[in-house]
């Protein structure tokens, strides 16, 4: 309890934190209300194309090549985004947790090989084998989500190791030992509850992460092809970005304020939950 | 050995390795160097010495958290070597820790009810199914630590309580096996003076409730000396006196029993500033080089030319009262003659 | 409050009169989220010249926080000093601004810290960052003569010099600190538990080296410890301290012979009863615990662990009362209110 309140009072007094946690907290409100905001069926194609932003009442931000509406795309890009984002965070963050929590608890040869692992993962581009994956079994959300996952895990892993190899020694630890309890409850009973604050951080920092390799897949060609998302609104606008310059703008920006959002509300937990690592301006 | 022993350790040592890498020769640190000891049932045996000394890795070695390197634990008469899945059962709700540090020693994000259960179920004291039991008994612990109502702190987290309160439960999770062994490593050294004596009290009397021993580990002698029954000293991982209490404080047979003893400031100006005080030189040399011959022998008052080559024997001054010092018989003889003095002083006042 | 005059001066004629330090009314504060603590109190605090006087107090009885105060350097930014004049030779601390402050650390008070570890930068050698805090005094003549002979007067030898901090024991690095606390030649030293972090052996050897130094050079120090043993073994004068106040002061034998303050009676006897041989006997122990900073009592601050609290002091703050040649904070000694 004490830590939500030192949390709170850290982002009101932080404005940057603050800010991002609105944005993040609109964009949550955009996606989940998307049928009743948006003034038109995303997929819906009409003969009003290329009609610029104010040309048409009915289409604030305007209409794309097909006639679409761009604001009903971008906002319901957002539940896309949001989906995979948030998803790909919770599968990575998971595996993450599994390695790193068994890599740091048994230390020794287990540590050792679990670390290679994740290094190996550390050094395969990302991006080269999400786009060769999602060009060989496809582009569904479900498995957009796996690829991005499966990709993302390392950082969480080695941030998890590191806090239970501070934690595997600590005397309520050996307490737990000594009264013959498993290794299994020691970790994921005793231990992890502790180290889950850190863990919040790193996973909020890879929903923004997740996002951005999202749009980028879709903007090759690479997202669900049945659904609006930014990244593939941005990869139709690419041919006409000297004649229809809202097509790009609104869907690009619309990633560019999540990013940012979702930065700015990882990086104000971090500094609530290390509250060391600010210094603050005062008369000596 | 008294049929009583509960726990008896024989040549046990602990040596770690320490630099190995692909440049360095691997080196040893010997934190505990051979040591014998035992605690009878209901006893409180105190391991002292400063820090270093080892005496913290033999409260380890006897829980099970480290492996010795030699040496032998025996548990109600039974080598922990041959110990079988049923044993161990025992040994776990026979042998519990209440460590120093009252604020890690307590996982921060559990309830005192869950910290309290968890030990009860884990160690097989009771049944995970029977939640009503450890619910049960975790009240009665709380009443029996002084911890009331029972109901407020038992659904309390560690931080909110004081350090007094948080040793409270370290007690309290350490008796919900019902052991009749507590090793406990530096008990009140974290604690305030104030508190220091309501928990020191709360281990007596639980002592005379329960018969349960207490394996004793600090560095505070002035705390020793009034809780403990015997009394072992620890210097660079090996035993140099020990005895019952009263016999180890007052004969201080092996001379750094003696300077431990003088350099421990006594809360009075008149006794403190006009007793004998020996300082000893340097510090504890490093357990990873000891010194060749008795260990202490670098910082002896009492060290001649053999103290650097020959490792002393221990030996038996009086009855339970052992020291290694190549001095012992002589220092004992010294010590008992002048109180045989007094007390023929004292007896010829009285006849008088 | 009403506070009758202080007497230490005129224990030693030989001082000058004035004290090396004064404190008075000093308060200190503690900005934390939605409000602002007080962990230090002080209506008066005397130091004289060429005395040992320890502040004596449990975790939380704002001791550490009153060293601070005094070269008005806190560890964290949230803590500054509210109000009061801490006087140092004569120079108000308070007041003084922020270049004459860092003169007269080092100048006129060396620190002595429990965590000596900590005070030392682990990649510069010993030598050179003792004559670092010369220069920044500006004493470059001989600095590193000065700095030679300092570290043998506190029994280390010359290659220390070179050496750098992981290299030496906790013994020998808090003899660094303590000739790091003497190297500007201050009249007054500062010691915060400068003994806990170390074994029994070696505060002793600390202990011997902080009278024998306080003797040769007519130090004044003001010690600031735990531990009642040390303030026996070295203390002329003793402050005790309990959530922030000032509970009682006297000379030390006054203070461990007859103490008149309820919260003093029950250290010493908890500390003593600890002490003693015989098994097994019932402890004296004051109950409850120390309260935190955001639960401070009403009126007397000790009164609900006291086993004398009267009604008045639930409600009203005592003033200090002469009581055998001791100060002692507490309504008992009231002659309207004590029971005799």
């Amino acid at each position: 309890m004490t830590e939500l309140h030192r949390i709170a009072y850290y982002f009101r007094r932080k404005h940057f934190a603050m800010f991002g946690l609105i944005l993040v907290l609109a964009l949550v409100t955009v996606a989940i209300l998307a049928p009743q905001i948006a003034p038109n069926d995303p997929h819906a194609v009409s003969r009003a194309r290329f009609l610029s932003p104010g040309e048409d009442a009915r289409y604030p931000l305007g209409t794309d090549n097909l006639g679409r509406c761009v604001l009903s795309g971008v906002i319901y890009g957002a539940r896309v985004s949001l989906f995979v984002g948030l998803a790909a965070a919770a599968t990575s963050t998971f595996i993450g947790i599994l390695i790193g929590s068994l890599s740091g608890y048994f230390g020794g040869k287990t540590d050792a090989f679990l670390m290679r692992f994740t290094e190996l993962f550390m050094t395969i581009p990302r991006f080269v084998l999400a786009l060769i994956v999602v060009a060989f079994f496809g582009s569904g959300l479900d498995r957009l989500i796996l690829v991005i996952g499966v990709l993302s895990w390392p950082g969480a892993a080695r941030l998890v190791r590191s806090e239970f190899l501070s934690h595997r020694n600590l005397p309520y630890v050996d307490s737990g030992r000594v009264s013959g309890m498993s290794h299994l409850r020691l970790i994921f009973v005793e231990i992890l509850p502790n180290i889950i604050p850190p863990v919040i951080v790193v996973a909020t920092l890879d929903v923004a992460t997740a996002i951005l390799l999202e749009a980028s897949l879709g903007f090759f060609g690479l997202g669900d092809p049945n659904l609006r998302s930014w990244g593939g609104m941005l990869s139709q606008a690419q041919s006409h970005i000297r004649s229809a310059w809202w097509m790009s703008v609104f869907p690009g920006s619309a990633i560019a304020v999540t990013v940012l959002g979702f930065n700015l509300v990882g990086d104000g937990l971090n500094e609530a939950a290390n509250p060391r690592m600010q210094i603050e301006g005062g008369s000596t | 050995m008294a049929e009583t022993t509960l726990l008896e350790i024989q040549n046990l040592a602990k040596y770690f390795e320490v630099g190995r890498s692909l440049f360095k020769k691997k080196r040893h640190l010997y934190a505990v160097d051979g040591i014998s000891v035992y605690v009878r049932t209901g006893e409180t045996l105190a391991l002292v010495g400063e820090s270093g000394c080892g005496k913290s890795t033999t409260g380890r070695l006897i829980l099970n958290l480290e492996q010795p390197t030699g040496g032998h634990i025996f548990y109600r008469g039974k080598d922990l070597a041959d110990y079988t899945a049923k044993d161990w059962k025992r040994y776990r709700q026979g042998v519990q820790v209440v460590f120093q540090d009252s604020h890690s020693s307590l996982n921060p994000r559990k309830t005192i009810r869950h910290i309290l259960t968890a030990a009860m179920f884990s160690s097989g004291t009771i049944p995970r199914k029977d939640s009503q039991a450890a619910e049960e008994r975790a009240r009665a612990l709380m009443a029996e630590v002084g911890l009331k109502p029972a109901e407020t702190f038992l659904a309390k987290y560690p931080n909110e309580l004081s350090g007094g309160q948080r040793q409270r439960i370290g007690i309290a999770r350490a008796l919900s096996t019902n052991p009749d062994l507590i090793v406990a490593d530096e008990p009140v050294s974290s604690l305030d003076v104030s508190v220091k004596a309501q928990v020191l009290n709360l281990l007596d009397t639980l002592q005379k409730e329960k018969g349960v021993a207490y394996l004793f580990i600090s560095h505070e002698l002035s705390i020793v000396r009034s809780i403990a029954d015997r009394v072992a000293v620890m210097y660079l991982g090996k035993i140099v006196e020990s005895g019952p209490v009263a016999d180890v404080f007052d004969a201080k047979v092996h001379p750094y029993t003696e300077a431990l003893i003088s350099a421990t400031p006594i809360p009075d100006p008149d006794t403190t500033r006009n007793k004998k005080r020996i300082v000893l030189p340097g510090g504890v040399p490093s357990p990873m080089d000891p010194p060749k011959g008795c260990p202490f022998h670098p910082r002896c008052f009492r060290a001649e030319a053999k103290c650097a080559t020959e490792v002393p024997p221990t030996v038996e001054v009086a009855p339970g009262h052992h020291a290694a010092c190549h001095f012992a018989e002589e220092r004992f003889a010294a010590f008992s003659g002048s109180s045989e003095s007094i007390r023929t002083v004292k007896s010829r006042l009285c006849s008088q | 409050m009403s506070s009758t005059p202080h007497t230490q001066t005129e224990m030693n004629p030989q001082a000058r009169p004035e004290p090396i330090l004064d404190i008075q009314n000093l308060i200190t504060e503690i900005r934390v989220p939605g409000r602002s603590l007080r962990p230090v109190e002080i209506e008066r605090l005397v130091v004289p010249r060429g005395q040992v006087v320890g502040i004596v107090g449990e975790s939380g009885s704002g001791k550490s926080m009153t060293a601070y105060s005094i070269l008005n350097l806190f560890p964290t930014a949230a803590a500054r000093i509210h109000s009061g004049s801490i006087l140092l030779d004569g120079v108000d601390m308070v007041t003084a601004r922020e270049n004459e402050r860092v003169r007269i650390r080092g100048d006129k008070v060396g620190m002595v810290f429990q965590d000596y570890a900590m005070s030392f930068n682990p990649v510069i050698s010993i030598g050179k960052q003792l004559m670092e805090q010369l220069l920044t005094h500006g004493r470059h003549e001989n600095a590193k003569a000065k700095v030679l002979s300092v570290l043998n007067e506190v029994g280390l030898s010359a290659e220390v010099f070179s050496r750098y901090p992981h290299e030496l024991s906790g013994g020998m690095l808090q003899r660094v600190g303590i000739a790091s606390a003497l190297v500007c030649d201050p009249p007054l030293i500062v010691a915060d538990e400068p003994t806990t972090a170390l074994d029994v052996t070696v505060q002793a050897q600390i202990l011997e080296l902080l009278k024998r130094i306080q003797q040769e050079r007519n130090l004044s120090i003001l010690l600031i410890t735990h531990d009642l043993g040390i303030v026996a073994e070295i203390c002329d004068l003793v402050y005790v301290m309990y959530v922030g106040q000032i509970v009682e002061h006297g000379t030390v034998h006054k203070i461990f012979k007859s103490p008149a303050h309820p919260y003093t009676q029950g250290l010493l006897q908890g500390a003593s009863s600890v002490q003693s041989v015989g098994t097994h006997e019932i402890r004296v122990a004051i109950q409850g615990s120390i309260p935190g900073l955001t639960e401070i009592p009403s009126g007397c601050r000790f009164h609900d662990r006291c086993p004398y609290t009267m009604d008045i002091c639930r409600t009203q703050e005592p003033g200090f009362y002469e009581v055998n040649g001791l100060q002692a904070a507490c309504w008992l000694h009231d002659p309207e209110h004590s029971h005799g």
